[in-house]
């Protein structure tokens, strides 16, 4: 696999210059580590704006939108993220394959649970806790994408 | 211009079947009626399951895609909701113009706010409530009407 994309949640996550939510930025981490054990290329936008060190609000949407041009795979944690949810606009109507990461616990609209029937999505539901468990999910999975 | 396809906050106003916000009724009501003069069609998934009263038997999201494949612009409010944010990726993706209504008091994801720069469109702001925008609405629908159909109207 060429590329994958991440997509998930940025501003929630900032105050001013920072980012407030440590477990989440680990399992970010490890997730973009997992990521490039199948791929040469894998984007985060949270990476290129340093967890918010470096925002780039005026001109992330044209940067993400050809990021996403080239893309192979897309693994998105939507939660509440409308950003999120722009990117998983684009992927579905480029075809791109989607690999979803659920909270059970969360209600979402079918217009992100039911993505499915625009492009090849699965969906990895976790139970509150984006855990080791998650990620061996996400491994396995994106290791089954990359055979198809 | 053929069609316009109006995206807006859905779920959050249903309760069951009862639509619970009137005002945003009405609102949404004067905007598809507008957009009628200036499109031989106008999508509305509020409209098409009766703002609740009439859910589909079965949906797809293939449905609401293939309505957007066919229409010509986008009037979007965007709110708070995911799935306009979802409608807004796919218009962007296919270059279609995406007019933006925004409340003036609310904060954006920049993916949204600066949609224009990936597709063509407008912005306009509003302050308090919806309808103040439809003046705004009217004059951006008459700039692509003459686009789109020359001086044919």
């Amino acid at each position: 696999m060429n590329k994958i994309f991440i997509a998930c949640p940025i501003s929630k996550y900032i105050d001013g210059d920072k980012f407030i939510n440590n477990d989440f930025k680990i399992f970010i981490e490890e997730l973009y580590n997992v990521c490039q054990k199948h791929a040469s290329e894998v984007f985060l936008a949270l990476r290129r704006e340093e967890y918010g060190k470096k925002l780039m609000k005026d001109t992330c949407a044209e940067l993400d939108f050809e990021e996403m041009k080239t893309t192979d795979l897309v693994v998105a944690i939507p939660e509440d993220s409308k950003g999120t949810a722009v990117e998983l606009g684009w992927a579905s109507c480029m075809k791109i394959k989607i690999l979803l990461l659920l909270d059970s616990n969360q209600r979402y609209t079918p217009l992100i649970s039911g993505l499915k029937d625009i492009t090849d999505v699965e969906t990895i539901w976790y139970d509150g806790n984006l855990n080791r468990d998650v990620l061996t999910n996400i491994d396995n999975m994106i290791k089954r994408k990359s055979k198809e | 211009m053929n069609k316009i396809f109006i995206a807006c906050p859905f779920i959050k106003f249903i309760n069951g079947t009862d639509f619970i916000n009137n005002d945003f009724r009405q609102f949404t009501e004067e905007l598809y009626d507008l957009c009628a003069k200036y499109a031989s069609k106008v999508f509305l998934a509020l409209k098409r399951e009766d703002y609740g009263a009439k859910p589909l038997q079965s949906y797809s999201c293939s449905m609401d895609l293939d309505e957007a494949k066919s229409a010509d612009l986008v009037i979007a409010i965007p709110d708070d909701s995911m799935g306009v944010a979802v409608e807004l990726g796919w218009m962007s993706a296919m270059q279609k113009p995406v007019i933006l209504v925004l409340n003036k008091n609310q904060t954006y994801t920049s993916l949204i706010y600066n949609i224009n720069k990936i597709t063509p469109g407008k912005v306009i702001f509003y302050e308090n409530e919806e309808k103040k925008s439809l003046p705004d609405i009217i004059k951006v629908l008459e700039y692509y009407k003459k686009l789109m159909d020359g001086d044919e109207k």
